[in-house]
C-alpha cells in the first residue's frame, strides 16, 4: 500500500514539474512512459498537490453520467463510482470486494460478454447487455470493456464503462409501436375496402334469397346462415379496427370512480351469478382524469369481463384508486405538450383471485389476436393499451398462477392533447 | 303533376349494386333505378337529370363519394342522398353529414334498413 502511494508521488511530481499546473485544462499521459527523471519538489507542495489532483480526479470519476466499475482478473470489484452502485440499487461498499459475475443476466449474450471481458488485450464499446440490479430485476446497459495494464505493460486488471439504456430501448420501442400502429392503420383501411364491400354484396344478396323462400324452407334456414356468417366475420373486422385505427377521444375531466361503478352496475347480476365480490378500496385524494369517458367504460368493461372469466369458480375482484406522480419520457411530454417532468395520475389496480396468468403468455397478454379462451376473439387487452395509449395513460399488469392477475392503469390527471 | 321518382345507386361494387338495383326494381314503389360503377359515371347522370334520392359509396374510381354528394347538392339541393361506406369513421360521417347527406350506413348493411330509408324518402 505505501510503496503504491510512493509510486503516484512519484508519478504526479514529474507529471507536475513536465505541465506545470494539472489542474489546467491539459491533457495527461496517464498511460504515456514515463521518464526517470529526478525533479526538486518539496515534500509539502507535493502532499498538496497530490490530494488536488486526487480530489479532482475522484469527483470526476464519481460523478460522471455512466457507471464505472474496475475488476482484477479473479473478477473481483476493485473499484465502483457512485453512478454505477446508483444505477444498479447499491451502496458502493456492497459492491468493492463483491464478484461482477453477479452482475452481468444470466441471458446468453450477458454471459459470452462476461467471458469476453478477461480476454487479454480484449476491448469493446457500448454493447449491449443485462446487468442484474439488487432487487433481481435487470437493467439493459451499454457496456464498454477496456484492459489495464501495470507498469510492466503486463494485463492487470479491467475497466467496466456502462450507460442505463433501459429508456432508449423503451423509447425505442415505442417509437417502433407507434409506426408498426400507424401502418396498422393505413392497412385496416385497405381491409376494410376490400373485405367489408364484397361482404356488403353477400349479405344484400343473401337477404334477397332469404326473403324470396318460405319460413319453413330449408333453403331459408341455409340463406340465413350466410347472413350470420357475413355479421360474424363484419364483427371481427369491427372489433380489429377499434384496436387498429381507434376514434379519437374525446377528452374531458371525469371521476373514474363514477365510470368503475357504472361498469359495475351492470356487471353486478353476472357477478352475483358467478359468486364473485366486489371489493373497492378508493383512495381519499383521487383527483380526476382528463379522458374519454366512453373508452375507458369499454376499457374497465373489458378488463372486469376478463377477471370474471378468470374466476369460474368464484372469488374477489378488487378495485383500488390513488394519486401518483408519475415521471414521463420526453418524447411523452412532447406528444402531450406538457411542460413539467412529473405529472399527477390515477392509479387504478384491478386485482382478481383468479387463475392467473403463466409468464410466457403473460408477455403476450396485450397482442392482438392472442387468446386462451375457447371463444375469445383475442383483441379486448389489445384494444384496451391502445386505448389507454391514446388516452395518454399507461398499463401493465403482474400474474401469479393460481393467485390471481393485478391490471395496473394510470390515467393522466392533467389537460394533454 | 307528380314527376317519377328516380334513385341512383352508386357503388363499384358491382354484387351489391346488382342486389340493390333488384331490391329496388322489384320494389312495389313507382322509381325508375339507374345504377352507376364510379364517381364521374355518376355525374353525368346527375347532370342529364335529376334524382330524388342518391345512395353512393365513398371509395370508388375518380370522384370519390364524398365529392359526388357537394356536386349533387350545389345542383339539386332537394337530391336526398345516402352514404354507405366500408370505411366508417366519426370524422368522415360528420364529413358527410356536414355536406348534407341525410344518412351515413356502415357497409355490411341490413337491406331491409335501407330499404325502409329509401321508401320513406320516396313516399
Amino acid at each position: 500500500m505505501n510503496s503504491k502511494i510512493e509510486k503516484q508521488k512519484q508519478i504526479f511530481s514529474l507529471l507536475n514539474h513536465k505541465f506545470g499546473n494539472l489542474l489546467d485544462d491539459q491533457e495527461l499521459p496517464l498511460n504515456g512512459p514515463l521518464e526517470e527523471e529526478s525533479v526538486a519538489v518539496q515534500p509539502a507542495d507535493q502532499d498538496r498537490l497530490i490530494n488536488k489532483v486526487y480530489n479532482f480526479y475522484k469527483s470526476i470519476i464519481q460523478n460522471i453520467n455512466g457507471g464505472l466499475i474496475t475488476l482484477d482478473l479473479d473478477g473481483e470489484i476493485t473499484f465502483v463510482n457512485r453512478t454505477a452502485a446508483g444505477m444498479l440499487g447499491y451502496q458502493v461498499e456492497e459492491l468493492h470486494g463483491a464478484s461482477v459475475d453477479n452482475l452481468f443476466g444470466d441471458d446468453p449474450d450477458s454471459r459470452k460478454c462476461l467471458r469476453a471481458v478477461f480476454l487479454p488485450g480484449k476491448r469493446f464499446d457500448d454493447r449491449e447487455v443485462t446487468f442484474r440490479q439488487k432487487d433481481g430485476k435487470t437493467k439493459i446497459v451499454g457496456l464498454s470493456a477496456s484492459p489495464i495494464h501495470d507498469e510492466n505493460n503486463k494485463f492487470d486488471g479491467i475497466v467496466l464503462l456502462f450507460r442505463d439504456l433501459t429508456e432508449i430501448r423503451h423509447l425505442k420501442m415505442q417509437i417502433e409501436r407507434m409506426e408498426r400502429l400507424a401502418l396498422l392503420g393505413e392497412l385496416s383501411a385497405g381491409i376494410a375496402h376490400e373485405i367489408r364491400n364484397p361482404l356488403a354484396g353477400i349479405k344484400a344478396s343473401a337477404q334477397i334469397l332469404e326473403e324470396s323462400f318460405g319460413v319453413d324452407d330449408f333453403r331459408y334456414q341455409i340463406v340465413g346462415r350466410i347472413v350470420r356468417e357475413v355479421d360474424k366475420a363484419n364483427l371481427l373486422l369491427k372489433e380489429f379496427f377499434k384496436f387498429a385505427r381507434p376514434t379519437k377521444p374525446k377528452l374531458k375531466f371525469h371521476d373514474i370512480e363514477m365510470i368503475i361503478d357504472g361498469m359495475y352496475l351492470l356487471l353486478a347480476p353476472k357477478m352475483q351469478k358467478r359468486n364473485i365480490q366486489f371489493l373497492t378500496e378508493f383512495g381519499d385524494d383521487v383527483p380526476q382524469a382528463y379522458v374519454d369517458e366512453g373508452q375507458l367504460e369499454q376499457v374497465f368493461l373489458n378488463l372486469f369481463l376478463n377477471a370474471i372469466d378468470a374466476m369460474p369458480a368464484g372469488g374477489n375482484l378488487k378495485i383500488s384508486t390513488c394519486k401518483k406522480r408519475l415521471r414521463i419520457l420526453d418524447n411523452e411530454k412532447d406528444r402531450m405538450e406538457v411542460e413539467s417532468d412529473e405529472l399527477n395520475y390515477v392509479i387504478v389496480e384491478i386485482s382478481d383471485s383468479g387463475q392467473g396468468i403463466g409468464p410466457d403468455n403473460l408477455k403476450k397478454i396485450f397482442n392482438p389476436f392472442f387468446t386462451t379462451k375457447v371463444e375469445g376473439l383475442g383483441l379486448g387487452l389489445s384494444i384496451c393499451s391502445r386505448l389507454i395509449e391514446e388516452n395518454s395513460g399507461k398499463i401493465d399488469v403482474a400474474s401469479q398462477p393460481d393467485k390471481g392477475t393485478t391490471f395496473v392503469v394510470a390515467l393522466p390527471s392533467f389537460v394533454h392533447n | 303533376m307528380d314527376h317519377q321518382k328516380r334513385l341512383l345507386i352508386v357503388d363499384d361494387e358491382e354484387t351489391l349494386t346488382f342486389s340493390l338495383y333488384q331490391t329496388f326494381i322489384n320494389a312495389p314503389i313507382e322509381c325508375e333505378v339507374i345504377t352507376a360503377s364510379s364517381g364521374d359515371d355518376a355525374l353525368s347522370r346527375v347532370e342529364e337529370k335529376p334524382f330524388d334520392v342518391v345512395i353512393t359509396d365513398i371509395a370508388m374510381p375518380g370522384i370519390n363519394g364524398l365529392d359526388l354528394l357537394s356536386l349533387i347538392k350545389a345542383k339539386n339541393p332537394q337530391t336526398r342522398v345516402i352514404i354507405i361506406t366500408a370505411y366508417g369513421s366519426d370524422e368522415r360521417e360528420e364529413q358527410a353529414m356536414k355536406r348534407g347527406a341525410e344518412f351515413y350506413i356502415e357497409k355490411p348493411f341490413d337491406l331491409r334498413e335501407i330499404r325502409d330509408l329509401v321508401f320513406k324518402m320516396l313516399g
